[in-house]
């Protein structure tokens, strides 16, 4: 079985500081994995458990230094990866990044039969790029995936977390899964697995070998564009209260209850 | 001369592209979402929330903009169907079909809905189905989507009238104004994150029933079991007026146990950080935050939380908020309405007793 597991790389969004200016300082930040794409790795893992024969391939799109997610998902145990790295594609929206995935799914890794994806990204938080890859695939998408029941060589049968409901599904493969965090456990690589990563392949393809046209790639083949960026105001005034903090908390939590409060 | 022949041709030009907008003004359309509550079918409020929006977005757009619900379901909601009118529809689009059985299936209905309509503008909730479907209608008419909106304007840009949706991003550290250059323009937009209306828009309009033909479509995903969570009220928190919510400052389980009774003797619902749900002391249900829940209380009461942006924007609608923290420089300090610079376990102890003393 042939599964593609599609990573990012994302500031840790935790830690920003501020210019003066009011920009954003990229000096000095810190770039992580997307912690649902851990999660994605793992159950990649999990699958090929029970379909041993599987070779699981990361897939990023990202600057030079998006090589240090697919170093470490390579230690976490993927067989290969698989870098797109070109100027041409930044600047990218969900629908760019989804094409670009998509080609270099169809045109290069070829015959895939599950692909794996986050279910948000921490930076970006749309959710979006799991479903647009699999409409730019023609292929069913399950979202919201909680746990992988059981994967064979037709189908892939999933539990999914829709808040008011527990929904357990089954896709025909190929099919895409956007992944949320569960009770996995993530492996933390040591040593040893970070060794035995640097023996992997780490493909790094461009624009030309995805086959995807140069007009849909990156800003260029974004449909949406950003007018202006600001930060956010403040826009309250703080009352520090010093005493009697539990009179005045009560006191706002009746003033909102009316006589419903015991 | 020819430079300036061209000119009044291009002229020309545009006065003919006006009128012919004028004749074909397209709708804006909303997803709406229906919920079972106690056995009873109804619209969840947010398909209320974007029927007002845009309503206000139509006005700004032009006299002639219709605003069209869309419904995507094959159950009867006839009962119900007047609310739609009344909170801001002029017309309903039912789609239905019996090889509707999932997201899948509806993203498909709704495709070939917007293909034949072309609308100018399409809404969706961006809940769990919202945000499952409205990226594959879009990728499928090649056109953007802005996700989690928390306004939404109309602006000219280049002469034309555009959507201007405007997002947290960067984990809510930036907002992003976003304008797309492909139709429909379409958004989603987070329950409890705008108002719906206080007053009648309408007692009844235009109805019309569509059936996707799913011409060559063959379902591959299918549902082999549904099991309602009946612990689990999505929209509990979304509508909740107080709001008690722990962070990672709250220390242990034991404290999380203690802000749960306090929830449920004040009549508030709980809620937790991105921090405490990774610590595992709160369910991820409980989330507030980007990551998480948007949500819009009277009063928001956070107890130890340190107010990393990514939650703060999940809290922006609050109207009052109450924050208890060690760090007076954690950023919730500056965001909060009454600030207390003491440890939150030793406040909710407090409070716990205060209550007692009630009793």
């Amino acid at each position: 079985m042939k599964i593609v597991v599609c990573v990012k790389q994302v500031p840790d969004t935790n830690d920003v500081k501020w210019s003066e200016e009011n920009t954003i300082i990229r000096e000095g930040l810190i770039n992580i994995i997307n912690p649902y794409d851990e999660y994605g790795i793992q159950t990649a893992l999990e699958i090929k458990k029970i379909n041993p024969d599987s070779e699981i391939i990361l897939l990023s799109m990202g600057p030079v230094c998006a090589k240090e997610v697919l170093e470490y998902g390579l230690s976490m145990g993927a067989d290969r990866a698989v870098h797109l790295c070109d100027k041409k594609f930044s600047g990218a929206d969900t629908i760019a990044t989804s094409k670009t995935l998509a080609c270099a799914i169809k045109n290069v890794i070829k015959d895939v039969d599950i692909i794996i994806t986050g279910q948000f990204a921490i930076d970006g938080d749309t959710a979006q790029t799991g479903p647009s890859l699999a409409q730019h695939l023609n292929l069913p998408v399950l979202t919201y995936v909680k746990n992988i029941l059981d994967a064979d060589d037709k189908n892939v049968v999933a539990k999914l977390d829709r808040e008011e409901e527990t929904v357990t599904a089954e896709a025909n493969i190929p099919c895409v899964l956007c992944v949320l965090k569960n009770n996995l456990k993530i492996k933390n690589p040591n040593i040893g697995d970070y060794i035995k990563a640097q023996g992997k392949n780490i493909e790094v393809l461009n624009l030309e070998d995805t086959g995807l046209n140069c007009d849909e790639a990156g800003l260029k083949g974004s449909p949406t564009f950003v007018q202006r960026a600001f930060r956010p105001e403040i826009k309250r005034w703080v009352r520090k209260v010093k005493y009697n903090y539990a009179k005045e908390i009560l006191s706002d939590i009746r003033e909102e209850n009316g006589e419903e409060i015991r | 001369m020819a430079k300036k022949s061209d000119k009044k041709n291009k002229k020309e030009q545009k006065e003919i592209n006006e009128t012919k907008e004028e004749k074909e003004i397209k709708e804006i359309f909303v997803l709406t979402q229906t919920i079972q509550t106690n056995g009873e079918l109804k619209f969840h409020n947010v398909s209320y929330e974007l029927l007002n929006a845009a309503q206000d977005l139509a006005s700004k757009f032009s006299e002639k903009q219709k605003v069209s619900a869309v419904v995507a379901s094959n159950e009867d909601f006839g009962s119900i169907k007047n609310s739609l009118y009344e909170n801001g529809a002029d017309k309903i689009y039912h789609i239905k079909n019996e090889k509707m059985t999932d997201y899948m299936e509806i993203a498909k209905g709704i495709e070939e809905l917007c293909k034949l309509k072309n609308p100018e503008i399409f809404l969706f909730p961006a809940t769990n189905i919202g945000r499952s479907i409205a990226p594959l209608i879009a990728s499928a008419l090649n056109t953007g989507l802005t996700a989690d909106c928390t306004k939404l304007e109309i602006t000219t840009f280049k002469d034309e009238k555009k959507l201007a949706s405007t997002r947290p991003t960067f984990g809510g550290q930036l907002m992003a104004t976003i304008l797309c250059k492909n139709k429909p323009q379409m958004a989603t937009v987070r329950p409890s994150v705008l108002q719906k209306r206080t007053d009648i828009y309408k007692n009844d309009g235009e109805f019309e029933e569509f059936i996707p033909n799913f011409e060559n479509y063959e379902s591959r995903v299918k549902i082999l079991a549904r099991e309602i969570n009946k612990n689990k009220f999505s929209s509990e928190l979304e509508n909740a007026s107080i709001i008690v919510a722990g962070g990672k400052g709250l220390k242990n389980e034991e404290n999380f146990n203690k802000l749960r009774k306090f929830a449920k003797l004040t009549g508030a619902a709980y809620a937790g950080s991105r921090g405490a749900v990774d610590a595992g002391f709160i369910d991820k249900d409980h989330q507030i935050g980007q990551t998480g829940k948007t949500v819009a209380p009277k009063v928001y009461i956070a107890f130890g939380i340190s107010g990393a942006i990514h939650h703060l924007t999940g809290i922006n609608n609050a109207q009052k908020i109450i924050a208890i923290n060690t760090d007076e420089n954690a950023p919730i300090i500056e965001n909060s309405d009454i600030a207390i610079i003491d440890d939150a376990s030793k406040v909710l102890d407090e409070l716990l007793e205060e209550l007692e003393k009630e009793d």
